[in-house]
C-alpha cells in the first residue's frame, strides 16, 4: 500500500479518536445550540406574555377583537388605572404595561412600563395594537390588508450579472468562510502537537528509515486536511439542519440561495489553503521545541486568514475592485474573498485560475520546502532553528 | 556482496564538519561497533546510510547501490533517546510502524505475537505506550527494529534501560540476527558489549575515523609491552622486567624497553625457580583503548 496513504490513514484515525477532538467537533456547537435555544426560550416566554393597557384617551379597541385579526400577536389585557396595572406587572401577570394619556390623539405619545429587561418586540406590537384601534371603525378590507401588512415586492434584474440578495444570503459566505478557518486553526494544532513530539521524541527519525520525507510531509498533511473535512462537514450539517428548521417554523425567513460557484470555492479553495496551512504550521513545529514556543507564529498565520473580514464592507460594496481583487490573488485571503465575490457577482473566468493557481502552487511549494527542511530541522532536537539556518536549509541539499 | 559501503563520505553543517572523509564496509553476517564520543558525527552518519541526509560528497551504497523505498523495507533501525507514540496502544504503534516497511497486517500481526511472548510484552500490547515502563519501551523499539526480518539492522544505545536479563535477551536476539546472516551496526558506549559482540569497529572522534580494524586485532595493536603470567616465583625480579603488578593469583609484567615476549618467555622456561600455568599477552580493554585514543587525538 502507498506509504503516503498509509501515514494519512494514521494521523487521521489517531486524532479522529482523540477526546479533544471529538469535544471539538461536537462541543462547539452543542454549546451554540445551549445558549441560542436558552435566549430564545428566555424571550420567548417573556415575550408571549400579555401586556396591559391604561387608556385614559379612549381610543383602543377591544383586545379580544384585536386577537381576533391578529391572532400571532401577543395578548393585551385593560385595566381601568395604573395602579391595577402595576400590580398586575409586579406579580407578573404581564411583561410591561402601557399608558395612554388623555391627550394621546394631539401629542401621539404613550408611556410603556416594564419590569427588568422587556422583549424589545413589544414595541412594535404595541405600535401595531394602536394603529389597529385607529382604524378600527374603516373599511374591513382596509383593515384586512393591515392585518396582512408584509409587502410582497418581486424584485427582476435587468442587468445579467444582477441579482437581489438578503444580507443573510451575502453574510453566509463569511459564516461558511469562518467555519473552514476555525477548523482548519483547531485541528492545526494536533498536527503542531504532534510534530514537534516526533521530532523530539525522534519517532521521526524512525519514520524516515522508512520513507522519504515528502511523502511522511504529504501523509500527515492530507491526514489533516481529512479530519478538518469531518469537522467541518458536521458543522455544516448543523448549520443547515439550523437553516432548514428555521424555514420550516419562521414564515420571515428567506430560502437561502447558495450559488454553484460558491459552493465550488468552499471546496475548491479551502483544501489548497488547508495544505498550505498545514505546511506552514509543520515546518513552526520543526523549528521549535515546545507547542508553547509556536503559538505566536500560528496566531499570525490565522490573523492574516482573516484579512479580508477587514474589508468586508469594502468587498460587498464593490465585489470587481482592485482591492477585492487583489485580496482574491494573495494566497491567505484568497478563499475567504472569493468565496464572499462568488456569492455576489460573476468573478471573470481568468480571476478564478490566477486565484487558484496562485494558491494551489504555494500549498505544493510550501510542501516541498517543508520536506527541506524536515531534514534539518531534525538534528536540532532540543534545540529552535535560527531564521539564518531555516533559510540554509531551504537553500541546501 | 558489501551490505553497507561508505568511501569518503564528508557532510559539512555551516562551520562543523559533521563527517570527514569517513569510509567503512559493513559485510553480511557481521556486527560492526561505530564508536565515539557524544557528538562525534556517529548518528549523521547512519542519517546519510539510511538516507535521511545526503553527503556533500563520497560515495554510499547499501545493497550494491544508492538507497531505494525497496531497500528502506530492508532494514531496522533503532535510534536513541526514542518515545514512539505516547496515545498509541503498543500493539498498534507496532503494526503502524511494520506497514511503513511494507508489511501485511496479518505477517505482522503473526510476528508481533511471537515477539511480543518473547519479550514478555504480550500481555502489555493493549496498553498505550504511555503506561509502559521505560525498558518495556526499549523491547517495544527493539519489535519494532526486527519485526520485518531485515537484512541491515543499525542499534543505537539497544541497551539502554534495560535489566541485566532483558540486557541478556537482547544481545543473544542480535547474535542470532548475525548468525542469520544479517549485517549490524551498533553504536554504544557500553564497551564491555561491543568487546562481546562486534567483529570489527570504527572509531570516530570530530567527524573522523581515528581507529578502524577488527575487535581483536586493534586490541593486539595497543597491547604494548605487557604480558600476563601465572604461576610460582619471583617474577618480579627477573631482568627483562621494569614493573610486575599482582592482581588474584595473576601477574602482569611490564618488558623493560628493549625485551620482548619472546625474550621474557624463554627466560621463564629456563629459570628453575619458577613454574607456569598461564602465559600471555595482555590486551588493553576497548574501554581503555577509547579512553586513550580519544584523549590523545583531543
Amino acid at each position: 500500500m502507498n506509504k503516503t496513504f498509509l501515514v494519512m490513514r494514521h494521523e487521521f484515525w489517531r486524532h479522529v479518536t482523540r477526546r479533544s477532538f471529538i469535544f471539538a467537533i461536537l462541543g462547539m456547537p452543542t454549546i451554540m445550540l445551549l445558549v441560542a435555544g436558552g435566549i430564545i426560550l428566555f424571550f420567548r416566554g417573556k415575550a408571549d406574555d400579555p401586556v396591559g393597557v391604561v387608556d385614559q384617551a379612549r381610543v383602543t379597541m377591544a383586545p379580544e377583537a384585536y386577537q381576533k385579526i391578529t391572532p400571532d400577536s401577543v395578548p393585551f389585557i385593560l385595566f381601568t388605572n395604573e395602579t391595577a396595572a402595576r400590580s398586575a406587572l409586579t406579580q407578573d401577570e404581564i411583561q410591561a404595561y402601557i399608558v395612554i394619556p388623555a391627550d394621546y390623539l394631539e401629542t401621539g405619545k404613550v408611556t410603556l412600563y416594564h419590569w427588568g429587561n422587556v422583549f424589545e418586540e413589544v414595541g412594535s406590537e404595541v405600535a401595531d395594537y394602536m394603529r389597529a384601534s385607529l382604524l378600527a371603525d374603516s373599511d374591513p378590507a382596509l383593515l384586512e390588508r393591515f392585518r396582512d401588512n408584509e409587502l410582497d415586492i418581486n424584485f427582476i434584474s435587468l442587468s445579467p450579472n444582477g441579482g437581489s440578495n438578503s444580507v443573510f444570503n451575502i453574510i453566509l459566505p463569511f459564516i461558511i468562510g469562518f467555519i473552514f478557518l476555525i477548523s482548519i486553526f483547531s485541528t492545526s494544532g494536533f498536527l503542531l502537537q504532534a510534530i514537534v513530539d516526533e521530532k523530539e521524541n525522534r519517532t521521526m527519525e524512525i519514520l524516515l528509515a522508512s520513507l522519504k520525507p515528502s511523502q511522511l510531509m504529504t501523509g500527515k498533511i492530507l491526514g489533516l486536511v481529512a479530519l478538518g473535512f469531518v469537522q467541518i462537514g458536521v458543522w455544516l450539517g448543523l448549520v443547515a439542519a439550523g437553516i432548514a428548521i428555521a424555514q420550516a417554523n419562521i414564515p420571515q425567513f428567506e430560502p437561502i440561495a447558495f450559488s454553484r460557484s460558491a459552493v465550488l470555492v468552499a471546496v475548491g479553495w479551502f483544501v489548497p489553503f488547508y495544505v498550505m496551512v498545514a505546511a506552514l504550521i509543520t515546518a513552526i513545529g520543526i523549528s521549535i521545541t515546545a507547542v508553547s514556543e509556536g503559538q505566536q507564529m500560528v496566531g499570525i498565520i490565522s490573523i492574516s486568514s482573516m484579512f479580508p473580514l477587514y474589508f468586508t464592507g469594502l468587498i460587498i460594496e464593490n465585489p470587481n475592485s482592485a482591492l477585492s481583487l487583489t485580496l482574491s490573488l494573495i494566497p491567505f485571503s484568497a478563499p475567504l474573498t472569493m468565496l464572499t465575490r462568488s456569492q455576489i457577482t460573476t468573478i471573470p473566468v481568468w480571476q478564478y485560475g490566477a486565484s487558484w493557481g496562485i494558491l494551489a502552487g504555494t500549498a505544493v511549494l510550501a510542501i516541498f520546502l517543508v520536506s527541506r527542511l524536515l531534514q534539518f530541522g531534525l538534528l536540532r532536537y532540543g534545540k529552535k532553528l535560527t531564521w539564518r539556518e531555516t533559510v540554509t536549509a531551504l537553500r541546501s541539499r | 556482496m558489501s551490505t553497507v559501503v561508505l568511501e569518503h563520505v564528508n557532510k559539512r553543517f555551516g562551520k562543523t564538519q559533521a563527517a570527514n572523509d569517513i569510509s567503512f564496509r559493513v559485510e553480511p553476517g557481521e556486527i560492526l561497533g561505530l564508536l565515539g564520543p557524544n557528538g562525534a558525527g556517529k548518528t549523521t552518519t547512519i542519517r546519510m546510510m539510511l538516507d535521511i541526509l545526503r553527503p556533500d560528497n563520497g560515495r554510499i551504497a547499501i545493497f550494491g547501490g544508492p538507497m531505494t523505498e525497496e531497500k528502506k523495507n530492508r532494514i531496522g533501525y533503532l535510534p536513541e533517546e526514542r518515545g514512539l507514540y505516547a496515545d498509541l496502544k503498543l500493539m498498534d504503534v507496532i503494526l503502524y510502524l511494520s506497514s511503513l516497511k511494507g508489511m501485511r497486517k496479518e505477517t505482522a500481526v503473526t510476528a508481533a505475537e511471537t515477539f511480543l511472548k518473547k519479550l514478555d510484552l504480550w500481555e502489555h500490547k493493549d496498553k498505550k505506550m504511555s503506561a509502559l515502563s521505560r525498558g518495556m519501551h526499549q523491547k517495544a523499539q527493539f519489535i519494532v527494529t526486527v519485526l520485518h526480518d531485515p537484512d541491515l539492522i543499525i542499534v543505537d544505545e539497544p541497551f539502554s534501560g534495560l535489566d541485566p536479563v532483558n540486557t541478556e535477551l537482547i544481545r543473544q536476539m542480535l547474535l542470532d540476527l548475525r548468525s542469520q546472516g544479517k549485517a549490524i551496526i551498533m553504536s554504544t558506549h557500553q564497551m564491555h558489549q561491543v568487546e562481546a559482540m562486534c567483529d570489527h569497529i570504527v572509531l570516530i572522534h570530530h567527524g573522523k575515523i581515528i581507529l578502524d580494524g577488527a575487535v581483536d586485532e586493534v586490541r593486539r595493536r595497543f597491547a604494548g609491552n605487557t604480558v600476563e603470567v601465572s604461576g610460582t616465583g619471583p617474577f618480579d625480579q627477573l631482568p627483562q622486567i621494569q614493573l610486575a603488578q599482582h592482581h588474584n593469583r595473576t601477574w602482569q609484567l611490564t618488558l623493560a624497553e628493549d625485551a620482548t615476549p619472546n625474550d621474557l618467555l624463554r627466560e621463564l622456561v629456563q629459570n628453575d625457580a619458577i613454574t607456569i600455568e598461564h602465559f600471555s599477552i595482555a590486551l588493553p580493554s576497548l574501554n581503555e583503548i577509547f579512553i586513550r585514543i580519544v584523549g590523545e587525538s583531543d
